[in-house]
């Protein structure tokens, strides 16, 4: 049941009578780089009302900032009457799709979109969370009115779709190469970049400039719904919408990778091999073939960057052992600087992007050091991409336009590791991946 | 309310001839400056260049504001269209439409030209519902950075050189093999635009519909309906028509219809406006009064 409807309706039907403030409800999807930031800007500005407010959400207590779901009601600085503002992060693409597609036209809307929103049973009062009593995790299907995305609508298939405001970038997000715990791969250039996502493995030498390094190196990544993955193909020249050959693990301990399959077209073979998932296909540019599949989770991929590759069975996109016997693998990727930090806490290494490295947030930490940003700021390091903010076409004033304001203008000081503030960048880029200059 | 023919527009006459290809000398009919309309087939070897004459006359005397001068009936371009595209062009989805127009890519040079700095662009966007006239129906640009600006006044002026140096004429259909348009207006995938010119994500063209897309002002039958967006790469020279800094100040809406007819639709001046709300009050009184 779509509650805003009949919401509306409470309030046509009342209009007579009451003389106020119709109550509104923003729900916020999309990518999950700025999720700890998007929180605590909406709980900002819930503070800065000085108004008593509830929230609830399905982390344990206080860890609000790692929530999908959350629920935030009472006063929002500048919106009469109750604000209710609730998130559901479901990933870049899908994002925008929320904001584009049309529950009308499209039968399957809610159940393509995981923009399920947590109900207002869920409040009880202050913060309530998975383990208190009265939090709830009943849900509701609703259109979102907000999206954050790791990269611009033009480079998605919504492409054609208008989407608010014409500059919705809210902040930079900093990504980097990353490399499975026990490798000797300390730098990637583009150049071994798309060499490594046209055939899926390059010789382990090709990295490392010794012949005796006759190991292969295998690339790893996300599907085609995700930011991530958009922004490494865009920032490395091979292309958004070029199919590459990518593996997943399908088999591993805690600490070791076990066996790794270049993925097969809808991600699964007949019958399906362990570990397999179809939910790895890469669907969204219609471009469901063999090896351009990937993680459909960050944080699996994230955890298994963390395991060593010594002893690893290569499977084909048919199951085929590629070399008969287990080899040492080592694994590349590129992921955000949050989850390559906990990846690193696994065990991954960080690796140099053309010869630039993050030194300091590459040894220790979770926050990069003045030298790390300074190598951002200035275009010396070029792996990062605009967190964009997009508001639904259609919602140009009013309530929901106060409500993205006021996040937008808190994130700055709510960012974190997460990313840096558009103010303090000297350099920009036009496109993802497009030119890094002043 | 200012509404009258293309009289310091290029003449519809001169639109009319298609222009020929040939081996040297300049376009005589396009100057650098000059707002290109232009088309594409995605996937086809034609597409369409047609001088729409200078961009800042489509500014008016300030930027974004109202001020501007309508224009109906700039261009027929529907002979040249069917034959670049067939007959079925008005109806073909493959069909895309944009406008360009840069005067110069120098980035150090302060010089001024029709109130404008070197590196101005002159770029559309697609409406997404032909709304009112006056108010933007897209959502605009803004330019991050400097180089931005020259990468995006290069593309353009990549695209139009073409038209300058390879044909004579207000219009061409040039072959892709030959044309800037299909090289500086690529595609993602099928139906998905990728960037423009370098820097526009996404693209600036529309894409053609199945229907017109109905009344807008005074144009019926909308095929295309394109905002024009004045981008500055400076501001504070001496002489130029100011406006904010790398960000797209909306100039009005170039419609073409489905006879092929262009039309410019200004950004009206407020007392435009109320006579065209009591214009089109007596329309629907008249229309009442008629089904009594």
């Amino acid at each position: 049941m779509n509650t805003k409807f009949f919401a509306g309706l409470a309030i046509v039907s009342t209009a007579a009578a009451i003389p106020a403030y119709a109550d509104v409800t923003v729900d916020i999807t999309g990518a999950t780089a700025f999720r700890a930031a998007t929180l605590l800007s909406i709980k900002a500005r819930f503070d800065a009302s000085g108004v008593a407010y509830q929230y609830s959400h399905d982390q344990a207590a206080g860890a609000f900032s790692g929530a999908t779901r959350a629920i935030f009601k009472g006063t929002f600085p500048g919106v009469s009457g109750i604000t209710t503002i609730r998130t559901s992060f479901n990933g870049s693409v899908e994002g925008i799709r929320a904001l584009v597609d049309s529950p009308a036209s499209d039968a399957t809307y809610y159940s393509n979109i995981a923009g399920n929103f947590v109900t207002a049973a869920a409040i009880g009062g202050g913060e309530t969370h998975t383990n208190t009593v009265g939090f709830s995790k009943t849900t509701e299907s609703a259109q979102a009115e907000i999206a954050f995305s790791d990269v611009s609508k033009s480079s998605t298939p919504y492409s054609g779709f208008s989407l608010q405001p014409a500059n919705a970038a809210c902040g930079v997000v900093v990504f980097t190469m990353l490399t499975n715990e026990g490798s000797t791969v300390s730098n990637v250039t583009s150049q071994q970049f798309r060499a490594l996502m046209a055939s899926g493995m390059q010789p382990l030498s090709l990295f490392t400039g010794n012949p005796a390094d006759e190991t292969f190196v295998f690339g790893t990544g996300r599907n085609d719904g995700s930011g991530t993955r958009t922004t490494y193909l865009a920032e490395s020249g091979y292309g958004i919408t070029t199919p590459v050959k990518q593996f997943v693990t399908n088999v591993s301990t805690s600490t070791a990778l076990s066996t790794i399959q270049l993925v097969p077209a809808g991600g699964v073979n007949t019958p399906a091999l362990p570990g397999q998932s179809a939910a790895n296909a890469s669907t969204v540019w219609g471009q469901d073939v063999d090896g351009n599949g990937g993680y459909n989770s960050g944080s699996t991929l994230r955890t298994d960057m963390g395991k060593t590759g010594t002893s690893v069975t290569v499977l084909d996109e048919t199951g085929t052992d590629i070399f008969g016997e287990p080899v040492r693998a080592d694994l590349v990727t590129f992921l955000s600087l949050n989850d390559a930090v906990t990846a690193r806490n696994n065990g991954a290494v960080f690796c140099a992007y053309n010869g630039v490295k993050l030194d300091d947030i590459a040894a220790g930490g979770s926050t990069m050091s003045a030298a790390d940003k300074a190598k951002v700021t200035n275009g010396l390091y070029t792996a990062w991409g605009y967190q964009q903010m997009y508001r639904r076409n259609d919602i140009t004033s009013g309530d929901a336009v106060t409500v993205y304001n006021g996040i937008r203008n808190a994130i700055p000081a709510n960012l974190g590791a997460a990313g840096i503030p558009i103010a303090d960048m000297v350099v920009g880029r036009e496109v993802d991946g497009g030119i890094v200059a002043p | 309310m200012k509404l009258k023919k293309s009289c310091f527009f290029l003449g519809a006459a001169t639109l009319s001839v298609v222009a020929l290809p040939k081996a040297n000398a300049a376009n005589t009919a396009y100057a650098p400056g000059d707002l290109v309309l232009y088309f594409q087939q995605e996937g086809g070897t034609n597409t369409v260049y047609a001088n729409l004459g200078s961009a800042a006359q489509y500014r008016g005397t300030a930027s974004g504001v109202a001020d501007g001068t309508n224009a109906l009936n700039i261009a027929d371009l529907n002979s040249t269209l069917v034959s670049a595209f067939g007959a079925g062009w008005a109806s073909d989805t493959t069909i895309y439409a944009g406008l360009a127009g840069v005067f110069s890519t120098n980035s150090t040079l302060n010089t001024v030209t029709n109130g404008d700095p070197f590196r101005t662009l002159y770029v559309s966007a697609a409406r997404t519902g032909l709304g009112n006239v006056g108010e933007a129906g897209s959502a605009g640009y803004t330019v991050n950075t400097n180089t931005g600006m020259t990468t995006g006044a290069t593309g353009i002026a990549t695209q139009n050189n073409v038209f300058e140096n390879s044909y004579e004429g207000a219009i061409a259909i040039s072959t892709t093999d030959i044309s800037g348009i299909d090289d500086q207006n690529t595609f993602l995938s099928p139906g998905v635009q990728g960037t423009a010119f370098g820097i526009f994500g996404g693209g600036v063209m529309q894409q053609g519909q199945a229907g017109d897309l109905g009344t807008f002002g005074e144009e019926d039958n909308v095929e295309f309906a394109l905002d024009l967006y004045r981008i500055l790469a400076k501001t504070g020279l001496t002489g130029q028509v100011e406006g904010a800094l790398r960000e797209g100040s909306y100039e009005g809406t170039i419609t073409i219809n489905s006879t092929g007819g262009v039309s410019f639709q200004a950004v009206p001046e407020p007392s435009s406006i109320a006579f065209l709300g009591m214009a089109a009050s007596a329309v629907l009184l008249r229309r009442r009064r008629s089904n009594i």
